[in-house]
């Protein structure tokens, strides 16, 4: 297929940064094959490429435009990048776009076959190509047939001749004739060229200003006129000369010639009006977003601009942070039943999809991805007024447009999650606060009633009956659960809150477990505490301090639960994770507790007064907070067993040096 | 004995809980008040509250600390660990949570005050069955004669020049393998299994070197 044998090794050599691939994209029927072996070369190696339609003035023609446009559209689909340029030579066109965007190859096509007639002008251009392309390497494809995209002239074409322009030629001329006729009268001898040279003058005139209809006839009709009145033999057509002849031609070249230019000249002042347009309204959007803050305001502002710009109805539709698109209320138009799936379809695909294009052409609007650095985050509708297909430059302009409004959604998202973040620091911090003032004024009276008994109790205030003692112990201990009740409830608070945060370090299980057990010493007096740790645990990364409440709101369950005097066993082992067990010899827990017993204030039936109800909820979130997980069980000999895991990244083997 | 402490009614229950205790008791209702108080009286302790209304307990420590070494006592509701690491690392000599039992603040308050005055070099240190003789650095336990590696020791040492006092695991950490340490977490945690290991009666249950969870360790000294 290619004359220069792709080498994809080539690709991987250090020399050569990475490949870019530049394909011209004609209006010629056959150009899809031409794509799809360019995307073919361009994958190979792994380079990314590029669709170029050099638009050439004068302007072509309608049905030559679609066929460009259908082009371009397959390029786009196939992945290529398309642009488009303005340039009478194709090469030249080619070889700018080129320098521009860094290109590596060039991909063109030549005839297979083909008569000398009608190839020799594309032979022409690869020729030309080759030569000027320099560092460039350029692939020549082959292909089957060419058609009517090389026609070597194209007449000017500045929408449909009227009616006007045939008068206004017509009277021009006319008036041309008066003007020679009155000359006569004064100067009768001034011989028939000076008559010839006002008619052409006319023709130019016409020419610059008139289609290409018009000019001609005009044209004609001077000839005509010319030949019939003013060359002698007068009133006949008659040629005598060949220097009349030319004349005669003349009239011809010069209405072409000058038509061409004028034609030109137009076209490109039409893509210079366009290209600047573009500009404008890409500058004003782009304005606008800037100055926008909220959502809706830069919704609203890209609806009402794109209503304007591709006299289109708009439908906006966002990826919310959950769940599907949602269309946004900023729309002017509402979404068809079938057209849901062509949105979410071009949401999922990042690729247009509806009308105008290759996929589900039959629906009504067409929808365009906004495409952020995550991926696509919502999709733009466009149902178009009228019929025909947006132009190429729209279609651009459309891209560009897509590319703004993403980006802007994209920063308003950032802003957004940065103010967010900045919220939750706040309201961590006031809960902080709250937290904070809430313990120290619950606390300080707490602290006030504690140390007065306490005074009374540890200085053997003389006088006290047995009984006011008795009182001031039952003091002492409604304050001392009151004490804990507080301490459950604000730690509570802090887990639900989701602010309390494990602060992992390398801790020593026998240390956790001896530390557990000098803290509930008072509560298990009355019971047989068996602990069975292995002398030779590895350190463990955990919090000490959240596994040691743990541990010692299971032991004081185990003794407010348990008859006094029974076992309570504490083992501990570490493989994967850390593993405790908390087991005791009394009643077990009612089969109907079981699966509510980690509930806040669940109090199983038959539960003896004293605790708070929060306590082995805190152990489910103590150990969930570091990760870990608790089950409560009857054993078989009898006796509750409270299992905890907790995971271990792995398990650090600290020796002394 | 100057309390800084803004609740009139713990105020109160700390003058009466201290004089029984034997001491002289002077009183500060604000953090700048107790700085005025500290310096024109030069007290032999401060109890200091967290919880201050004119300014944070902690600036108040700092302040003190720019010009005296009298032992601060911090007596406060505030009991997550963090706060307390943050009070004994500005240089606080010990904490009391509230609520506290008397018994408890005299035990600290004494502890304090004996670790003010730093213990001769050929002191004997004794808590329990724990001997320590600073002069020969010889230990002995139950009256026999342990051997300690140069670790060990320094850690025994460290704990008995602050004995009574709660000692921050990065304050150990700064003392025996100096600032630029990195994480030594896990050595400390290695050397006091040793330490108790080798100096506790019953290893399994410790009675002289207490953790304080998530702060530190404390040696405990007989009354």
């Amino acid at each position: 297929m290619t004359d220069s044998p792709p080498q994809p090794d080539n690709a991987a050599s250090p020399q050569r940064a990475r490949r870019c691939f530049l394909v011209g994209v004609e209006s010629a029927s056959d150009s899809e094959e031409l794509l799809r072996s360019a995307c073919d070369l361009a994958r190979q190696f792994g380079a990314s490429w590029l669709a170029l339609y050099v638009e050439r003035s004068p302007a072509v023609d309608q049905p030559d435009k679609t066929r460009a446009h259908r082009n371009l559209a397959l390029a786009r689909e196939l992945g290529a990048e398309v642009i488009t340029t303005t340039d009478d030579d194709f090469v030249r066109g080619l070889l700018r776009v080129a320098s521009q965007r860094n290109v590596t190859d060039i991909v063109v096509r030549k005839s297979r076959r083909g008569t000398w007639l009608k190839g020799w002008p594309r032979e022409l251009m690869v020729r030309r190509l080759l030569k000027k392309s320099g560092e460039i390497d350029v692939h020549v494809m082959s292909s089957a047939s060419l058609d009517s995209g090389d026609r070597l002239l194209r007449w000017p074409s500045r929408g449909r001749s009227n009616l006007l322009q045939y008068l206004a030629a017509t009277s021009v001329v006319a008036l041309a004739v008066v003007a020679n006729l009155l000359l006569e009268t004064f100067q009768p001898h001034r011989g028939e060229y000076s008559t010839a040279l006002i008619l052409l003058l006319a023709v130019v005139v016409l020419a610059s200003f008139l289609d290409a209809g018009p000019t001609l006839v005009a044209a004609t009709l001077s000839a005509l006129v010319w030949d019939y009145f003013f060359l002698p033999p007068r009133f006949a057509f008659r040629v005598n000369q060949f220097e009349d002849t030319m004349l005669l031609t003349l009239y011809f070249v010069v209405a072409i010639a000058i038509g061409q230019l004028t034609a030109r000249l137009r076209a490109q002042q039409i893509a210079e009006r366009e290209r600047e347009d573009r500009a404008t309204t890409l500058y004003l959007l782009a304005r606008e977003l800037t100055e926008a803050t909220e959502l809706d305001e830069i919704l609203r502002k890209v609806v009402e601009r794109m209503q304007h710009v591709f006299e289109a109805r708009i439908a906006v539709l966002l990826i919310g942070q959950h769940g599907p698109a949602r269309q946004h209320p900023a729309s002017t138009f509402r979404l068809a039943e079938t057209d849901q799936s062509v949105a979410a379809w071009a949401l999922e695909h990042g690729e247009s999809a509806g009308r105008f294009t290759e996929h589900e052409s039959t629906a009504e609007a067409l929808y365009v991805p906004l495409r952020a650095s995550t991926g696509a985050i919502g999709v733009l509708g466009l149902r178009f007024g009228k019929q025909a297909a947006p132009s190429i430059h729209q279609r651009n302009l459309l891209d560009a447009f897509c590319q703004q409004v993403a980006l802007a959604l994209e920063r308003h998202r950032l802003r957004a999650a940065s103010e967010n973040s900045k919220l939750l620091a706040e309201s961590e911090r006031l809960s902080r606060n709250l937290l904070n003032s809430m313990s120290h004024e619950i606390r300080t009276p707490i602290a006030a009633i504690t140390s007065a008994t306490g005074n009374l109790v540890e200085f053997q205030e003389p006088g006290f009956s047995e009984s006011q003692k008795a009182m001031i112990m039952e003091i002492q201990e409604a304050t001392a659960r009151l004490n804990r009740l507080v301490g459950n409830v604000l730690d509570i608070t802090r887990l639900e809150s989701g602010h309390l945060k494990p602060r992992v370090e390398l801790c020593d299980v026998r240390d956790l477990v001896q530390t557990a057990v000098r803290e509930t010493r008072k509560e298990l007096s009355r019971h047989r505490l068996i602990v069975d740790v292995p002398p030779d645990l590895p350190l463990v990364r955990l919090d000490f301090v959240l596994t040691l409440h743990t541990l010692t709101n299971l032991l004081s369950n185990a003794a407010l639960h348990t008859p006094v005097g029974t076992e309570v066993h504490l083992s501990a082992r570490v493989d994967s994770a850390l593993t405790l067990l908390v087991a005791d010899r009394g009643r077990g827990i009612p089969l109907e507790a079981l699966p509510r017993i980690f509930e806040k204030f669940y109090r199983g039936p038959n539960a003896p007064t004293g605790g708070t109800g929060l306590g082995l909820s805190l152990v489910k979130g103590f150990v969930e907070a570091q990760g870990g997980e608790v089950h409560a069980d009857n054993s078989r000999t009898g006796g509750a067993v409270f299992t905890l895991r907790l995971p271990l990244d792995k398990p650090a083997a600290v020796a002394a040096n | 004995m100057l309390v800084i402490e803004d609740e009139i009614q713990i105020r109160r229950l700390l003058r009466v809980c201290l004089e029984r205790g034997g001491y002289q008791v002077l009183e500060a209702p604000t953090g700048e008040e107790g700085i005025g108080e500290a310096a024109a009286r030069s007290p032999d302790a401060v109890l200091l509250d967290l919880g201050l209304p004119d300014m944070d307990g902690l600036k108040v420590l700092k302040r003190l600390r720019e010009w005296s070494q009298v032992p601060v006592l911090v007596v406060s509701v505030r009991a997550h660990e963090d706060e307390k690491i943050t009070a004994l690392d500005n240089g606080a000599n010990d904490y009391v949570t509230k609520p506290f039992s008397t018994g408890e603040l005299l035990a600290r308050l004494r502890a304090a005050l004996r670790t003010a005055q730093p213990p001769e070099a050929d002191a004997v240190f004794r808590s329990g069955h724990l001997q320590v003789d600073l002069a020969t650095r010889t230990v002995k336990v139950k009256g026999q004669k342990v051997h300690l590696t140069a670790t060990e020791y320094a850690m025994l040492l460290l704990f008995v020049q602050h004995a009574g006092k709660v000692l921050t695991h990065g304050q150990i950490i700064r003392e025996i393998w100096g600032t630029n340490g990195g994480d030594r977490t896990g050595q400390l945690r290695v050397y006091m299994a040793y330490l108790r290991e080798k100096l506790e009666a019953n290893p399994g249950e410790p009675e002289l070197l207490i953790t304080e969870p998530g702060v530190g360790y404390r040696l405990v000294v007989p009354d």
